[in-house]
């Protein structure tokens, strides 16, 4: 499943110049989007995430994301922190998606943390299930708010500065990880990035956000 | 965070801070214990009758119950006003969050008496439609609902502008609905403020005392508290006065830990907003129910206006104030101004203790004015009640500020909690010593809960009935006068005291921040 | 700044231990000093009968040209507490208790040692109607189970704390005129004392005041008024004594002159315009408007020995 912008797919930014999204992300490929800080990139993200009060339509599997309620777009972000819910369990915390989204949302609670479960477990992360969120350190913390926005099978997931908070040592593990998973599962991969190093064994190709242009072709 | 004491090591800050608590706790601990120690040598068991067990059954239950019905309002009532302020886009929530934070002080550092007033002067078929324990239950939630609403603003929107924003667009974009999103995400965090507050009023209420005696109809309205009162006045005996104060202590002692077990989990998961944060846009709360919401807050908010009114109205129209008020303003005012220089000293001093010895004042919100009078009255050697004066004014201002400690405690400790500790970092790195430090950044950063506590102090001083009512009731105080007034249904008296109990608070508060600035200058 | 921090721990120590001092040294010398009578408020003001009592009493015992203590200082009871709680919470304290009611003395008298009382006032209770509330005086209950049909329209009195009151509990469990769950019912509220309850029935708060036959013979005396009027009913009403003691084991000259002057003709012919009440004196003339008063039937209490033994049980059911 691909993503592609069409020709309404266009964003307001901050400084009032409308942007016209181009070009498409195919199955499982990663595209980095680079910029200054400010300009506009994470608000992108957000926009195409439709959590802003404004719609960004695009095609997702060649269905206009805009047209399908929330639960149905399958279209997963992660922030630059974790954020993970701090009153719930990690394993609840991954749960959380599945509550929600079709076609999980109509399971019934035991094969909901089924799935949890078989998933920590693939992924060596067993241990972590009934450990409490604040218990967790920055690299596990983030491995699971990826894994939370992985479990519902996104058609689409969207990283905002997902890295930038963490060592080196645990970027490298975790960009590893977490791109065996992409290409695993073929999801088309947008992410925001300041550092270079952040797209170094990660994304396949990088865009850089036009300065004066109006519009942004992928 | 560590404790600022001047040139003292770890060690010595934690035996000044164990002193401190010893020697606050003796204050209430060894009177107590000789009360009880007292009362059992001279038990007499044929006082205590099945009809007498009733009559404190019946008290405790009707103390919890109003207590429980207050508390749960009070909230429920602060919780509508609060969403229904954050469902405002931000600019007209700034314009309105001002006025509901000086209304809920203002209502909140008013004394029972006045709260009780207030209410009093309702439509009289209102009054006598409500008589009884509603009215009492309306004073409370009056009191409080309003201060407890402008708190949970002010937290939920600091929280909704650092994390709180980003949790919610995270819930959605793993496919939660904007309600789901906003249940998942605010209801944690309301819980925890639901387990700050419940028990705090609960307790609040259950040891009312002014509001039971004024708006109660009799004996059937008796909490423990004014059970224990009368029964401290006219049995000479201590049997019945023991089994009272026991069952009452030990309830509230209850009440506190099961609160604060059931709080200690929560807390720590939700984040202390933090005051370095920059403010960020952050959505409009669409609130399905937010219109729902908005018409019972106005409600709300314009019945405490149209009372409050219709106090100064009645003021400004009724006429000059009776002599009687005048005659007891003065001493008053010195009994206030004592009590508040007491907390004052009482502050500095907790402020500068660690964080575990503050908690631990906590269970001290289980006391109450008239527990306190009757185990200070009845303690073997002490005398209280012929003491002259000059000493028994003082001594009851310093028991009235040893009862503010375990509130002023806990807010205290809230406040420092969001204290940035990379600024105590920084200014060590700049060269100030612990003493400055404490001096310098940590009491000034506590200003404003010093000068919310003493004001606060200083009118409930202003109004105090309970202790006063022990140990000072050969003066013409002015709480005394207008309990007085106020059970002889002289309104117009009663809304003067309302006014020289407000103009007071408005003067003090004025002063006192002033001061404070000076001293912490 | 320890000793900062610390300085209210010797401020404590003071206390305590003036406190402690104040306790051993009880102040015996103010029996020197004047002669103090623990009374009720309405006793204590400028034109009450505690006044002329005063004025007698000091005007007599300077005149005995003895060595007599005669500043007379009558001190009103606080509000919250009996009569007979705050003399035996300080039983030096006092020289004479004057207003206690025939329980109370028998009370206190089971406490504490009496030298002598007698009763120098009475006078029966009664509800007190204002007839501005309720206008029409047929549809006025006749009887005491009549009453039963006016819920929440009495304001009473604490009998823990006030004598008035003690007049209720006799109306319900000496003279049985209506049972504990109407009186309930008939409550509206419950004042620490009669003056508290009064001033608020005159600010049109219930329909029915509990207090005195006199009460009426006050306002048609004092006010010129017909407004408050004595409600009657068949059965009739309890009659209250009031008693002047002196407390102790032996009488001395000031507290004998102070039971002369309490029972005196002059004072007993003041008590109806002072005191409102009706002089123990049979032979004291009343005043033509207290004569007026609407009449009503004394009950008077068949075993006062043995209500007085009650008087806590049955104040705790009321209680209840």
């Amino acid at each position: 499943m691909s993503l592609t912008f069409i020709e309404q797919s266009r964003l307001r930014l901050h400084d009032g110049r409308l942007l016209s999204l181009e070009g498409h992300v195919g199955a499982g490929e990663i595209v980095a989007l680079q910029g200054p800080s400010g300009c506009g990139k994470s608000t992108l993200l957000r926009h195409l995430a439709q959590v802003e009060n404004t719609p960004l339509p695009f095609l997702l599997g060649g269905v206009d994301v805009t047209t399908l309620d929330p639960d149905k777009r399958g279209i997963s972000l992660v922030f630059q922190k974790a954020l993970l819910f701090p009153h719930l369990s990690v394993s609840e915390n991954l749960r959380f998606p599945l509550r929600f989204r079709a076609p999980y949302r109509s399971w019934s609670f035991e094969l909901q943390a089924r799935r949890v479960a078989d998933f920590l477990e693939a992924l060596s992360l067993s241990p972590l299930a009934s450990r409490s969120v604040t218990d967790l350190s920055g690299g596990e913390a983030m491995r699971v708010a990826l894994l939370r926005a992985l479990l519902p099978s996104p058609k689409c997931l969207l990283l905002d500065e997902a890295f930038s908070a963490l060592d080196k040592e645990t970027k490298a593990g975790v960009k590893s990880w977490l791109r065996a998973l992409i290409k695993e599962h073929a999801i088309p991969t947008l992410l925001v990035a300041h550092a270079d190093e952040d797209l170094v064994d990660f994304a396949d190709r990088s865009i850089s956000w036009p300065q004066d242009s109006a519009s942004l072709r992928f | 965070m560590e404790p600022l004491v001047s040139g003292q090591s770890n060690e010595e800050r934690r035996s000044f801070s164990t002193a401190l608590f010893l020697l606050t706790s003796s204050l209430v601990v060894l009177p107590l214990v000789f009360f009880i120690a007292d009362a059992l040598l001279s038990f007499e068991s044929s006082s205590l009758t099945p009809i007498f067990f009733k009559l404190l059954f019946r008290a405790l239950t009707f103390g919890a119950t109003q207590a429980f019905l207050s508390a749960s309002l009070s909230i429920g009532a602060a919780f509508i006003l609060c969403l229904a302020l954050l469902s405002l886009a931000p600019a007209r929530r700034a314009l309105l969050e001002s006025p509901l934070r000086a209304l809920g002080q203002l209502l909140f550092v008013l004394p029972g008496t006045s709260i009780a007033l207030l209410v009093l002067s309702l439509p009289r078929g209102a009054v006598e439609a409500l008589e009884g324990w509603p009215l009492i239950i309306c004073a409370h939630v009056l009191w409080s609902s309003f201060f407890v609403a402008a708190h949970c603003v002010e937290r939920l929107s600091d929280w909704m502008e650092s994390e709180g924003g980003d949790l919610l667009r995270v819930a959605q974009s793993l496919g939660a609905s904007r309600s789901s999103a906003l249940r998942t995400t605010l209801l944690p965090v309301l819980k925890g403020e639901i387990q700050t507050w419940f028990p705090l009023i609960f307790l609040w209420s259950f040891g009312a005392f002014s509001t039971v005696l004024l708006l109660g109809s009799g004996p059937t309205h008796s909490t423990p508290e004014v059970l224990l009162f009368y029964t401290l006045l006219n049995d000479v005996n201590s049997s019945r006065l023991l089994l009272i104060f026991v069952a009452t202590l030990g309830l509230q002692i209850a009440f506190l830990g099961l609160a604060s077990r059931s709080s200690s989990n929560t807390s720590r998961l939700v984040s202390p907003a933090s005051r370095e944060v920059t403010v960020r846009r952050h959505e409009q709360l669409r609130l399905p129910a937010a219109f729902f919401f908005r018409a019972i807050a106005v409600v709300l908010i314009s019945g405490a206006l149209a009372l409050l009114v219709s106090q100064v109205a009645s003021v400004i129209f009724g006429g000059a104030p009776p002599p009687s008020l005048w005659s007891g303003l003065l001493q008053s005012w010195l009994y206030a101004a004592c009590a508040t220089l007491f907390c004052g000293a009482l502050l500095v001093a907790i402020s500068a203790v660690d964080a575990r010895t503050r908690t631990r004042f906590v269970w001290g919100l289980a006391l109450s004015p008239v527990l306190i009078g009757v185990s200070w009255s009845r303690m073997p050697g002490l005398g209280i009640s012929e003491l002259p004066w000059a000493t028994a004014l003082p001594l009851c201002a310093f028991a009235l500020a040893l009862l503010q400690l375990p509130f002023s405690a806990l807010w205290i400790e809230r406040s420092l909690s969001t204290m940035n500790s990379d600024l105590i970092l920084y200014a060590r790195s700049a060269g100030l010593s612990e003493s400055q430090l404490f001096w310098k950044l940590r009491l000034p950063y506590l200003r404003p809960v010093f000068e919310k506590v003493l004001c606060y102090v200083f009118c409930i001083a202003l109004g105090e009935v309970a202790l006063a009512s022990i140990w000072l009731r050969e003066r013409p105080l002015l709480s005394l006068e207008a309990r007085r007034l106020a059970q002889s249904y002289d309104f117009n008296a009663s809304a003067w005291v309302f006014v020289l109990t407000l103009a007071s608070a408005l003067a003090v508060r004025e002063i006192l921040s002033r001061s404070l600035r000076k001293f912490l200058a | 700044m320890r000793t900062l921090l610390l300085a209210p721990t010797p401020l404590l120590a003071i206390f305590f231990l003036l406190g402690a001092c104040s306790r051993i040294s009880l102040p015996v010398p103010e029996k020197a000093k004047d002669f103090r009578v623990l009374t009720y408020s309405s006793m204590t003001g400028p034109s009450s009968l505690g006044a002329e009592i005063e004025r007698i009493f000091e005007e007599r015992c300077r005149a005995s040209n003895k060595a007599l203590v005669c500043d007379l200082v009558l001190v009103p009871e606080d509000g919250d507490s009996s009569l007979v709680s705050t003399y035996l919470a300080r039983p030096s304290g006092f020289d004479a208790i004057l207003g206690l009611e025939s329980l109370q003395v028998a009370q206190l008298k089971s406490k504490s040692k009496v030298v002598r009382s007698e009763f120098f006032a009475r006078g029966p209770h009664a509800f007190i109607v204002d007839t501005h509330v309720w206008k029409d005086s047929t549809k006025w209950p006749k009887s005491w189970k009549d009453l039963s049909n006016f819920p929440k329209s009495v304001f009473l009195q604490d009998p823990r704390v006030s004598s008035v009151g003690i007049g209720w509990i006799k109306a319900i469990f000496v003279h049985e005129l209506l049972n504990l769950d109407d009186a309930r019912t008939l409550s509206k509220k419950v004042f620490p004392s009669w003056s508290l309850s009064y001033a608020a029935f005159q600010k049109e708060g219930a329909p029915l005041v509990w207090s005195y036959q006199s009460s009426e013979a006050y306002h048609r005396c004092e006010e010129k008024s017909e407004r408050y009027r004595v409600l009657p009913l068949e059965e009739g009403y309890p009659v209250q004594e009031e008693f002047v003691l002196i407390p102790g084991e032996s009488l001395s000259n000031e507290e004998s002159l102070f039971m002369e002057v309490v029972l005196s003709d002059e004072v007993q012919s003041q008590i109806p315009l002072k005191n409102w009440m009706w002089p123990a004196s049979e032979k004291t003339k009343l005043p033509e408007c207290f004569k007026a008063t609407s009449p009503v039937k004394p009950l008077l209490d068949p075993a006062p020995q043995n209500s007085a033994a009650k008087l806590s049980e049955w104040t705790d059911r009321w209680s209840l």
